[in-house]
């Protein structure tokens, strides 16, 4: 069998795949798609056409309505990864100086203001995270950066094995001994992403 | 502020390549070639445009013996309007090129 042929029967096949994948929703683009194909006078373009049918295909059946959502959960995903990692280098770092010599002069205020201080690298993070969704999702909706903040907060409440070896009763134990730090802790990231998201090039076109 | 339907760049190709015939017919192939746009971009475009009633779609006769027929499309009255006053924000948008600046 020659290249040219075995490229021309891939492309078939694909192209077939992708109307399958295609035809309950939308029936006559499925047909159209592999009409088309037969039309195209090079084997290496007609595979490089079907390659494009089955992304246009499964694009279209399974992610139309969805593709905003899923961003905007994979943010949320990526975040809470990202700010985990940052709040571990943050935590392996020693403190500084001026941070001993001060939590020594007030000592009852020594741990909400670091946690306070940590604030300030999460904000950034939060806020870029918040620009990349706008990237993702095209601005379409006010309600998406909220959903990423949602799925960031569940992954904190979730006391997951191997990823999370805080438990649920701990989090509200921190939410009762230092209550300014923890809310600050939900609170300043989560403004970060919302503006990082609304005051993003992106969301503006 | 949400960004408008159809503003992307793709969309944008698309509907210009469209407006020059707008009352012509056009394969999907050849709408590839003459945008660049690959076909996993094209279908995407093509099948949202004729939801929105901007673009009309029709089945061709192939042509010569034994060729299936071919999707055919092109722009519906709303999607020429369209395209015509993104064409017209464009152009305004446009920086004037160096020749226009020393004659004006």
């Amino acid at each position: 069998m020659s290249a040219a042929s075995w490229q021309r029967g891939l492309a078939r096949r694909l192209v077939r795949h992708a109307a399958k994948v295609l035809r309950p929703a939308e029936p006559s683009w499925s047909a159209a798609m592999e009409m088309e194909l037969e039309h195209i006078p090079k084997d290496s373009q007609a595979l490089a056409w079907a390659f494009g049918c089955l992304r246009a295909s499964y694009t279209r059946r399974y992610f139309k309505h969805h593709a905003a959502f899923l961003a905007a959960v994979a943010v949320g995903v990526a975040y809470a990864f990202a700010d985990e990692l940052l709040s571990g280098v943050l935590a392996a770092r020693p403190y500084p100086r001026w941070y001993v010599a001060f939590a020594r002069a007030h000592k009852h205020l020594s741990l909400e203001l670091w946690f306070s201080a940590q604030m300030l690298p999460s904000a950034l993070l939060a806020g870029s995270f918040g620009v990349v969704l706008a990237r993702l999702a095209r601005g379409s909706s006010t309600n998406l950066p909220l959903i990423s903040l949602g799925v960031w907060v569940l992954y904190a409440l979730l006391p997951l094995p191997g990823i999370c070896n805080v438990p649920l009763g701990g989090v509200w134990e921190s939410f009762r001994l230092w209550p300014i730090s923890s809310i600050a802790r939900v609170v300043v990231p989560s403004c970060a992403l919302v503006f990082g998201y609304r005051l993003s090039p992106a969301s503006m076109q | 502020m949400p960004r408008p339907a159809n503003a992307s760049r793709q969309t944008q190709l698309l509907l210009n390549v469209m407006l020059e015939q707008p009352l012509a017919w056009r394969y999907g192939y050849e709408l590839s070639k003459a945008t660049g746009l690959t076909s996993g971009t094209l279908y995407p475009l093509l099948m949202r445009l004729n939801d929105q009633g901007l673009m009309e779609s029709a089945w061709q006769e192939g042509e010569g013996p034994g060729r299936p027929p071919r999707h055919v499309y092109r722009l519906s009255a709303h999607g020429i309007k369209l395209a015509r006053e993104r064409d017209v924000v464009l152009a305004e948008k446009r920086v004037p090129r160096r020749k226009d600046r020393v004659l004006t």
